[in-house]
């Protein structure tokens, strides 16, 4: 038995197409079916729906053999225990710093500035201001980040923008792009060896069909 | 009533029942090494930091390092036993050549651990011959694991192999900064393309990065390897690792499977040559790991070619 962890939403619609490559259809609709298990039309692989940060949790401890989960996650994660083996280039967008149209971030970077950033990406916003040698102080937030710099809680965000249209109704700019982010199909390390027969077909479908978008 | 758990994250007591099993299968495995002529010892739990942390930074940030308070020098509390070992046979060995088996059974300690269900306290189990650099040292060191894997019960076995020689070699030929090479190890144990790109993509042409996306797909069962070797066409010393690895694979029993991954790289940095990983259905990470280690034995003194394997009978007991 083979089970694939994924989550509900843009990513489950915009895999379906991909695991179709694969041949395997979903019977039930994730939307409207409170099932947290669906059975595909093959009887020997299961879908499971969990919470996108989740996905990589399901995967490493063996939950799920495979997962379709957003390269955000899993930077924020950073399992040794799974393999990202293939960019699926869908539900695509960035990571972003971001922060009030007023403030003067090239000067705040020149000067190297002991910054305050909201976010819930903590290990990312880290990383990413420590190779710039820049100290920072997290907020660490699980929702609504443009609101920190409107209230004056933090001087940035970094979050993911997608159209870009949040910031703007919030008077908010990006400053920096961190990195582009879009889903991965990740594979349990001892399954993918374990269960080579089964994965490997499954993850060169998979490929071909992401290829031929 | 407890109110708080009174021992540390990712260490267990273990009650009678789960001390008695790991007990019984202690002794089944060292009876087994001691009979196929494996000496045993027991390495101090305790040494100098500084004996471990040139062996590479993965060894050393293992580690939970204290104050002697006799010596006034850093010591660490031993999170592998090889380096160890490594040290003892330093001192038994008569000559470079001198070919020594050794086995042990001891406590280990991690300072942290990247497996989510790993506890930080180990029973490190193991294996080491020195002084053989010639193929029947790992066949024997391999068929070992595989009996010592079957006399616990633990069914289903599959072997990972590699030779991060290759991978050392494929990593010289992209001429990458020191940093960037140290960052590239993680990513490919993850096989993780998209890191790479992100890391090298300012510095590499696409030509290269093609080669880094191949070399990550040179994995599968004995049928890849004709695949591998067409990879490598024209490069003696790649493909003659890979013809010791098929050999390896010919002199092992049929029933065990095999898979080769060139960019299974997740070993301590003191491995040289031909590495490997067993897995077991059931278990979710490696159930033991080893290879070859030439270079960790000079820095004690002696130049030895050595290959041995480990794995930790307490996780055994928490699996099924």
């Amino acid at each position: 038995m083979l089970t694939i962890a994924l989550s509900k939403g843009r990513i489950f619609q915009e895999t379906l197409p991909l695991l179709q490559g694969a041949e395997i259809e979903c019977k039930e609709n994730p939307e409207t079916s409170r099932k947290l298990i669906l059975n595909t039309n093959n009887k020997n692989i299961r879908l499971l729906i969990v919470r996108a940060s989740d996905v990589p949790t399901y995967v490493e401890c063996g939950g799920a053999d495979i997962g379709i989960a957003g390269k955000d996650v899993l930077d924020e994660f950073d399992s040794a225990n799974l393999y990202q083996i293939c960019d699926l280039k869908i539900a695509k967008c960035k990571m972003m710093v971001a922060g009030p149209k007023s403030y003067d971030y090239q000067k705040a970077m020149q000067q190297k500035s002991r910054l305050k950033v909201a976010t819930k990406y903590t290990k990312i916003t880290k990383e990413f201001f420590a190779q710039k040698g820049i100290h920072i102080d997290i907020i660490k937030l699980y929702g609504s980040m443009e609101l920190a710099p409107l209230v004056s809680m933090s001087d940035l965000i970094v979050d993911l923008v997608s159209s870009g249209q949040t910031l703007k109704a919030n008077n908010l700019v990006d400053y920096e792009k961190i990195s582009d982010i879009s889903s991965q199909l990740i594979v349990n390390k001892a399954s993918l060896k374990l269960k080579f027969d089964e994965i490997q077909p499954i993850i060169n479908a998979i490929k071909n069909s992401v290829n031929e978008n | 009533m407890i109110t708080t758990w009174s021992i540390p994250d990712k260490v267990e007591d273990l009650y009678p029942q789960k001390a008695l099993e790991l007990e019984k299968n202690r002794r089944v495995l060292v009876d087994f090494f001691l009979k196929n002529k494996f000496e045993l010892i027991s390495p101090a739990m305790i040494e100098y930091a500084d004996n471990v942390s040139f062996n590479g930074k993965s060894v050393d940030s293992d580690m939970f390092k204290l104050s002697d308070p006799l010596s006034g020098r850093l010591i660490g509390i031993t999170p592998d036993l090889t380096i160890q070992t490594a040290r003892i046979d330093n001192y038994l060995a008569s000559s470079s050549n001198d070919i020594k088996s050794y086995c042990y059974c001891g406590p280990v300690l991690k300072a942290d651990t990247s497996s989510f269900n790993q506890s930080r306290e180990e029973l490190q189990v193991g294996v080491e011959i020195y002084g053989n650099e010639k193929i029947e040292a790992d066949i024997s060191v391999v068929s070992t694991l595989i009996k010592s894997l079957k006399l616990l019960k633990i069914k289903n076995i599959l072997l990972s192999f590699n030779d991060i020689s290759i991978y050392t070699a494929f990593l010289k030929s992209l001429a990458l900064s020191a940093h960037d090479s140290k960052q590239l190890r993680s990513y490919f144990a993850k096989k993780d393309l998209v890191s790479i790109k992100n890391l090298l993509g300012k510095n590499l042409n696409s030509s290269k990065i093609s080669k880094i996306e191949l070399f990550m797909d040179m994995f599968g069962d004995d049928k890849s390897l004709k695949k591998i070797q067409e990879f490598f066409v024209g490069n003696k010393v790649i493909l003659d690792r890979l013809k010791n690895l098929k050999k390896i694979m010919s002199a092992l029993p049929a029933s065990v499977k095999i898979i080769i991954d060139l960019s299974d790289v997740d070993f301590y940095e003191y491995h040289s040559g031909f590495i490997f990983s067993a897995y077991s259905s059931k278990f979710t990470s490696p159930v033991a790991k080893g290879g070859r280690f030439e270079n960790l034995t000079t820095n004690f003194g002696k130049k030895r070619p050595a290959v041995g394997f480990t794995f930790d009978l307490r996780s055994l007991l928490f699996v099924g």
